[in-house]
């Protein structure tokens, strides 16, 4: 029998539990249900079918917007219902190269027994190709030119060469796809070169409508005591208002349905069974001002916005 | 909605690749070869061979990554390519039509519009008046009133090819929506009879609506009167808001009010909707009686009873409860029975007081209580052996009990919740729920000892009632467990091998509860999980549902019941539908379904709630009172769901109780 590839054997045994195996989901309403009822995220199909249709020629995909929309959760959903396991995530960061995501020789195992596959170890690249996983490379902007033109290369041609080992891995069937996310309003990092934004197809994510974040928020913050329509449309409100104003960091979703599970939270342990405006005032500082500078803002817009709601 | 066919898009990419480079963007070869690619792909998956201008520009945009590239451009560049030869037919056809009209009409491209040649015969004025109207909704014609104009032929070929470029294959296809322009245009259109879109009503905001629903009413268009008849519906069913006055009348020219309608123009009106001059339907008002909260009750009873003929009065006050009539100022009644209303108000007032002053502890409330209480005793010492229905002086001087018993519980030293549960045991069940709950609100200490009264006094009550939990009992020769010593003695008797039995009680398996809050299903409600809360263990899962869902996860303790009894709100519409699905998704086999089956929401169909929750092997029986919705109950069992009627509160409680033990 033959025997497996140690480099295999390697991946399978430091990645296979963490990727697991279930059943690759490719038509795209069927995604956008599962997306709903198992991830609890509200996707347009359009999304979820430009994404497959991008995968499906061989492109890799930017989403690309504001935090707190969901690009990250949205991206990992995406890619495991395509492959059928769970991807593996890269966060990125300045200092990337080769060795740090492809794979890595042991200094010390290289120096006693050479550059082979006993002292090289894989990485979260290569895993992914090999195990036939997506691969979420998260904040891309955070990464350098040369780390962005070698995943560019690796996506294109869909394999790797490792000169040392003088091998070259190769895809071994569709559920290696890649997915971006970046922010290009995040303060403190690299642009993306033209050559790159050519090679890949760009979702751009924005704040969700009124309605649908307002969805959103009833879908994911939990259960215990309810909010009431007036409760749910002031989150709206104050969230909108706050995109509005200049403060250092703009809530996104993420911080609409987080607010809303604290504020759920604080009406528990007052006992009640619906959430009152003082619970939601109560949760609204610690959640939406992310610098003390920013407290002041929060609070004038929260008043402003509860004193129309009882109006 | 303007839609594109993908093959004209795929078709189009290399024209509107070439227009955007002369627009300055730099786009390759292979992108547009990928940008094809993409798009087929795209279409395939979502199986559309049409796909929306707006997702065209989607796909367009996040394909062709351009730096610095904007939709603005790619909309144009797209608009531009697309104009290829299908497009230049519907163009052609959409001129022809827009010609036609305007001759029929006597203008010229260029000219001003002559409100004279819009005169005629009936008949041949509505003809112009239509082309008239049709024309300035497309932007033919501009301006207003006296100095309008059709506008000259290059704008005019523009307006053809912009709709032909939106998919429209004639005339007739692009304005078949209700114009939102100014009042006057639209009370035209209800005159002109233009072809309606019914999805364009549903867009109209609610005073709009039912200005047109006037206006086709008065102009005798019939169809949209109807059309608009049900879009009214709709909106009234669904609990929005109208002018009660109005969609009354449009509901009633269009021949579709129901009995339904009527009952939720009431709830919504706020008052609004009792008029002297329009006919009033106790039963309606009875309904929506139900269906509210405290407060807005009062205040329909009181604004009711002001108005109506004696008979109707006396018909209302025999059926609704008497703590109702707090508001209730003045009525068409007269001697003996207008004192006893007027004594029952007055102890309904005690009962507010006393609650108010336990929430508040302020003294001013208590005296308030005293006073009303001091009024209405001393109507009640002076009158005879009176009753309307319901409404009797034994009613009256319950009122005044429970008034007592809130203000000895509120005024205690050291009040605890032996006492207070001791007290309130007089005041019957659910008048004692309300009362714990208005302690509960008042938070502080009260919370608690309205939690453990609640707690004692569903002891005494259930004991007290016959309410206790029916053991389940199985049969083992072997321990542990009690001797069932008739069995045994039975058994020795008969020889039979097993000299001693013992009998051990089984837990009862989980359950998962959802109940209607609904103003109507209040006593039933409250009955119904003061009893299972004996059973606290056993429960997995609460769902309160009326306008709004409130789910409780297990495990429970009898306290955590207690709680969600203290803190739940009876009022608002009932969606029964979203109740039993959030209910099923409890780990239970078994879910109890506590309801009057009127699904008094849009939602979905509960059926098909039930059904659902039964394919995912759950058991579910519903309790229902006697005034049901008779439709759903006959079409849930005929699936094959076991609905349990009962005539009472406390039946719903026994029921609830043998549902437990099964």
């Amino acid at each position: 029998m033959e025997s497996r590839d140690p480099i295999v054997e390697k991946v399978y045994q430091t990645y296979l539990d963490l990727v697991g195996k279930g059943k690759p989901v490719r038509d795209p309403r069927e995604a956008v249900r599962i997306l709903e009822d198992r991830y609890k995220l509200i996707v347009d199909e359009r999304v979820v079918a430009l994404t497959f249709a991008a995968f499906m020629n061989g492109r890799p995909v930017l989403f690309e917007g504001p935090p707190g929309t969901g690009k990250t959760e949205i991206g990992e959903a995406i890619l495991e219902l395509w492959s059928g396991r769970k991807p593996l995530v890269l966060p990125c960061s300045d200092n990337y190269d080769e060795y740090k995501v492809i794979g890595d020789f042991h200094p010390l195992m290289a120096m006693k027994k050479g550059f082979n596959e006993e002292s090289f170890t894989p990485r979260t690249i290569l895993a992914a190709m090999i195990l036939d996983t997506g691969l979420l490379v998260d904040e891309i902007r955070r990464s350098n030119e040369e780390f962005q033109n070698l995943l560019l290369d690796i996506s294109d041609k869909r394999r790797v060469i490792v000169p040392e080992l003088r091998r070259v891995f190769r895809a071994r069937g569709s559920g290696f796809q890649i997915i971006f996310t970046s922010n290009p309003e995040d303060i403190a990092q690299n642009d993306l070169s033209d050559a790159f934004l050519r090679r890949v197809v760009r979702v751009k994510f924005t704040y969700p409508p009124r309605e649908v974040e307002a969805r959103i928020i009833r879908l994911r913050s939990g259960d215990g005591p309810s909010l009431s329509r007036s409760v749910e449309s002031l989150i709206l409100e104050v969230i909108n208002e706050l995109r509005r104003t200049s403060i250092t960091h703009k809530p996104g979703t993420a911080e609409a349905v987080l607010w809303a599970r604290m504020a759920k939270s604080i009406a528990r342990l007052n006992g009640r069974s619906v959430v009152s405006l003082e619970d939601l005032a109560e949760a609204a500082l610690s959640v939406l001002a992310k610098r003390i500078e920013d407290e002041e803002t929060v609070l004038k817009v929260l008043r402003g916005a509860a004193s129309l709601e009882a109006y | 909605m303007r839609l594109i066919e993908v093959e004209d898009l795929v078709e189009s990419i290399p024209e509107l690749v070439s227009r955007l480079r002369s627009m300055g963007y730099t786009i390759g070869t292979s992108q547009a070869v990928d940008a094809v690619k993409i798009i087929e792909s795209y279409s395939s998956l979502r199986r559309t061979s049409k796909i929306s201008e707006d997702e065209a520009i989607f796909l367009l945009d996040s394909v062709l990554t351009v730096r610095g590239i904007s939709r603005t451009d790619i909309g144009e560049a797209l608009r531009h390519s697309l104009s290829g030869k299908r497009v230049r037919e519907r163009a052609e056809r959409i001129l022809g039509d827009i010609e036609e009209r305007l001759s029929l009409i006597g203008a010229k491209p260029g000219l001003r519009v002559s409100k004279r040649s819009l005169k005629g015969k009936k008949k041949e004025r509505k003809e112009k008046l239509k082309a008239y109207l049709e024309l300035r909704k497309i932007g033919v014609i501009r301006g207003k009133g006296g100095v309008e104009r059709v506008v000259d032929m290059s704008m005019l070929h523009g307006v053809a090819w912009r709709l032909a470029r939106e998919g429209y294959e004639s005339l007739e296809d692009a304005i078949r929506e209700v114009g939102m322009g100014n009042m006057d245009y639209m009370l035209m259109e209800a005159e002109a009879r233009l072809e309606v879109d019914p999805e364009s009503l549903s867009r109209l905001d609610g005073k709009r609506l039912l200005k047109l629903g006037e206006a086709a009413s008065r102009k005798g268009n019939y169809r949209l009167l109807r059309m608009v008849g049900e879009e009214v519906s709709r909106r009234v069913l669904s609990g929005r808001r109208l002018d009660p006055q109005t969609a009354r009348f449009i509901l009633e020219r269009a021949g579709i009010m129901t009995p339904d309608h009527d009952k939720m123009l009431y709830m919504t009106g706020q008052g609004k909707s009792i008029s002297k001059n329009g006919r009033i339907d106790i039963d309606n008002i009875l309904g929506a009686v139900q269906g509210l909260g405290e407060e807005e009750a009062a205040n329909l009873v009181s604004k009711t009873l002001k108005i109506v003929s004696e008979d109707e009065a006396k018909k209302l006050l025999s059926r609704v409860d008497p703590y109702l009539l707090w508001r209730v100022r003045r009525t068409s009644l007269k001697g003996e029975e207008a004192d006893l209303v007027r004594a029952a108000s007055y102890a309904a007032n005690a009962v507010r007081e006393a609650m108010l002053y336990a929430e508040s502890g302020d003294p001013a409330r208590a005296d308030m209580a005293r006073d009303y209480i001091d009024r209405s005793r001393s109507i009640l010492n002076r009158l005879g052996n009176v009753m309307i229905g319901r409404l009797s002086k034994g009613a009256a001087e319950d009122l005044l009990e429970t008034a007592y018993s809130i203000l000895s519980i509120a005024s205690m030293e050291s009040p605890s919740p032996g006492n207070v549960s001791r007290i309130l045991g007089m005041a019957g069940f659910e008048r004692a729920v309300r009362v714990l709950r208005g302690m509960y609100r008042a938070g502080g200490e009260w919370r608690s000892i309205a939690e453990w009264a609640l707690e004692r006094l569903i002891y005494m009550v259930s004991s007290r009632e016959g309410l206790r939990p029916l053991p389940k009992w199985r049969l083992y020769d072997t321990g542990p467990g009690r001797v069932d010593v008739r069995r045994s003695v039975y058994g020795v008797l008969r020889r039979s091998s097993r000299p001693l039995v013992y009998r051990r009680r089984l837990r009862s398996n989980l359950v998962s509860m959802a109940l209607d809050v609904s103003g109507s299903m209040e006593s039933y409600s409250i009955w119904a999980l003061g009893m299972a809360s004996m059973f606290a263990r056993s429960l997995d899962r609460v769902v309160l549902f009326a306008s709004t869902l409130t789910v409780y996860q297990g495990p429970f303790g009898r306290r955590d019941i207690a709680r969600i009894l203290l803190s739940a709100s009876f009022k608002g519409y009932t969606d029964i539908y979203s109740g039993i699905l959030e209910a099923s998704k409890s780990r239970a086999k078994r879910v109890i379904v506590i309801t009057d089956l009127a699904q008094t929401i849009e939602s979905g169909d509960p059926l098909e709630a039930a059904l659902s929750a039964s394919r995912t092997g759950k058991k579910l029986v519903f309790i229902v009172p006697l005034k049901h919705d008779e439709e759903l109950r006959s079409r849930l069992e005929d699936s094959g769901f076991n609905v349990v009627i009962v005539s009472s509160a406390r039946q719903a409680a026994r029921q609830v109780l043998r549902a437990f033990s099964r």
